[in-house]
């Protein structure tokens, strides 16, 4: 089963430029009273990651573009059914088709000169490259699997994350904003028995005939809503959004915002952590890395961290450190060197079968007591190949760096 | 770090207040085995609920074995970022190895148990935690094929899913009931499906071998005692 990858949405250069022709989104979008920012300044800079394409994500993604934010990115792993048109806001013609790059393609259409990206998989297979250059993170799926993969991601990487989300049969509309700066709750902080047992009754991996399921296999609920309770959802993570980016409420806020329809009526609750979540809340520094990572050497990385802790920890993405080497004549030779997730070692010259990495001498992450006499070398001579990323995790906190989303000229001549 | 030491009271070499699994918590280590575990937990990261989870699955892994009677042996533990260990599992084990005309069984099974942080928080796909390093061309409905999963060793499949918080005494019990037979998927029409269909459908021709054994994990005199 092949990995989902990443898409750049682009216009072809006659309708870019029929698009572009006289278009000042700044005539129309205002600077709001008492904002310490500037409605187009701030926009501007904001990369946003939408997570859900259905009834909520779809209206984010349209309405998020129109502010012209300087990069969109949708993910979902599903496609449109029929009963997709009662709840989002697509016609027929949209059904069998796959929800990410069409949300997407809609957003590029509203907003040329944003940089938007699609990405057709589980969320739970999406670079952390990717993830990390997110300003803020935008939820709106019902898959409580993928829920907890994003409020863990965002919770390490310190990405806000807003999460609009409905109940139909009550006409409540909910958002909850978390501010993810290490102190404060997550989503899972908030989770009572019913969530927890929804989550183990969602998750379902089939190993049917050997194909992996990617693990979001958790099957996600359908919508029971009506499109104009989705879109109250979406406006109201929307709204939240630009508080949170106007400057109009406190970094550090953690908020529920509940609209209940029954009584056209909005309430305010303050979110705190929970001690013995199972979620760890300790944040990350991103660090973004223009240039090509596997040229770094860990002594530069550990040089930019400003560290000397001997403690640090090494992982690289879609990466194993692998120790030794599994064959049938069991003579486990040492290997000591990172190798990409399904990488092939090739037949054992002594016992002609395929060797593959000890599962007990592989790891996700490496000690520098294990690198000692390597720490100058790039990388790349340490086996890896193309890293999206590289965490180092210490005593004194973990740091992240990152290949940036954005590279090269858009088609819109916005460069990165 | 975590206090794991067993109850006084039930030191080394003292006789296990409770019975079978229920003695779990209290089973002797030998001094050996202690000391190996306090060095694996000193190298334990990530945080203080994770690290206090660890010192508890490495303590009842290591009291399992001491609990098997011979069938079970740690023989590599690591619990530096998630538990990790190779244990040797004393079981009938079919294999078709190339060439031979039908199964061959085997009599035990190295695997490596992988215990991730994620468990704590969310159900995980069955195959996640149990690799099989040795024998090769384990041939059982719930084993994938060699090769079938790229760059890794042949996987075993603990059903549909694995419960959010499954401790790791069920995983060995589970993976024991796999090899024996005395758990398995023949139907490939189940929902939870079947890793290797050939297997499947090999077993289910030849069902009267079904179960490999009848042997509970812990000996019947541990039972008695």
């Amino acid at each position: 089963m092949s990995r989902p990858s990443l898409q750049e949405i682009r216009l072809d250069p006659a309708s870019l430029a029929r698009a572009l022709a006289g278009l000042d989104r700044s005539s129309r979008i205002p600077d709001v009273l008492g904002a310490p920012r500037a409605s187009g300044d701030a926009f501007h800079r904001l990369t946003v990651g939408v997570f859900g394409a259905g009834s909520i994500g779809s209206g984010i993604a349209d309405r998020i573009a129109r502010l012209g934010v300087r990069a969109l990115l949708v993910v979902d792993p599903a496609r449109f059914k029929l009963e997709s048109t009662i709840t989002h806001p697509i016609g027929p013609e949209a059904v069998g088709r796959a929800k990410a790059p069409f949300v997407a393609s809609l957003a590029k259409a509203a907003s040329p000169e944003t940089r938007v990206f699609a990405f057709e998989g589980p969320l739970q297979q999406l670079p952390t490259h990717v993830l990390a250059a997110c300003d803020v993170a935008l939820l709106a799926s019902d898959n409580l699997l993928a829920e907890v993969d994003l409020t863990t991601r965002c919770a390490e990487l310190g990405i806000p994350l807003i999460q609009g989300s409905v109940y139909g049969a009550g006409l409540v509309a909910q958002v909850r904003s978390l501010a993810n700066d290490g102190a404060g709750p997550c989503l899972c902080c908030g989770y009572g028995p019913a969530e927890w047992q929804a989550l183990e009754a969602d998750a379902r991996f089939s190993c049917q005939g050997e194909e992996r399921e990617a693990g979001d296999a958790g099957a996600a609920r359908p919508t029971a809503s009506m499109a104009h309770l989705c879109a109250v959802a979406a406006d109201l993570a929307l709204m939240e959004l630009t508080r949170r980016s106007l400057g109009l409420s406190r970094p550090d806020a953690n908020e529920e915002f509940a609209y209940r329809g029954a009584l056209q009526s909005l309430t305010r609750t303050r979110l705190t952590p929970r001690p013995d979540c199972p979620v760890p809340h300790a944040r990350s520094t991103r660090v973004g890395w223009e240039r090509d990572l596997a040229q770094a050497s860990v002594a530069e990385l550990l040089r930019r961290a400003g560290g000397g802790d001997p403690d640090v920890t090494l992982s690289l993405e879609n990466h194993v450190w692998t120790d030794l080497i599994l064959c049938a004549c069991d003579r486990h030779r040492k290997l000591a060197r990172f190798l990409p997730e399904d990488a092939d070692l090739g037949v054992c010259q002594e016992c002609n079968v395929t060797r593959l990495p000890h599962p007990f001498g592989c790891r996700s992450e490496v000690s520098l007591r294990a690198l000692a006499g390597r720490l100058d070398q790039p990388l790349a001579e340490l086996g890896a190949v193309a890293p999206g990323s590289v965490f180092l995790r210490g005593n004194d906190g973990t740091r992240l760096f990152h290949a940036p989303l954005i590279t090269g000229e858009s088609d819109a001549g916005r460069p990165a | 770090m975590p206090d794991v030491r067993p109850d006084p009271a039930h030191a080394a070499g003292a006789k296990p207040a409770r019975r079978g699994l229920a003695a779990l918590r209290d089973a002797p280590l030998t001094a050996e085995r202690e000391s190996w575990l306090v060095a694996a937990l000193a190298r334990g990261r990530g945080t203080p609920t994770w690290r206090a989870r660890l010192a508890c699955e490495a303590r009842e892994l290591l009291g399992l074995e001491h609990l098997s009677g011979g069938r079970l042996v740690v023989l590599a533990l690591d619990c530096a970022s998630e538990l990790r260990a190779i244990v040797r599992l004393h079981a009938p084990v079919p294999c078709w190895p190339p060439g031979a005309p039908e199964p061959v069984i085997g009599p035990e099974v190295d695997l490596v148990l992988r215990y991730p942080e994620a468990i704590l928080r969310q159900p995980l796909a069955g195959t996640e935690l149990v690799r099989i390093a040795r024998p090769r061309d384990v041939f059982l409905p719930n084993v994938s094929s060699q090769g079938a999963f790229p760059g890794e060793p042949q996987a075993l499949c603990l059903g549909a899913r694995i419960p959010r918080g499954l401790p790791v005494r069920e995983v060995v019990l589970g993976s024991y009931a796999a090899f024996t037979l005395q758990a398995v998927t023949l139907d490939e029409a189940d929902a939870a499906g079947v890793l290797n269909r050939e297997a499947a459908a090999w077993w289910q021709q030849h069902i009267e071998r079904v179960p490999l054994s009848r042997e509970p994990f812990l000996p019947r005199t541990e039972d008695r005692a």
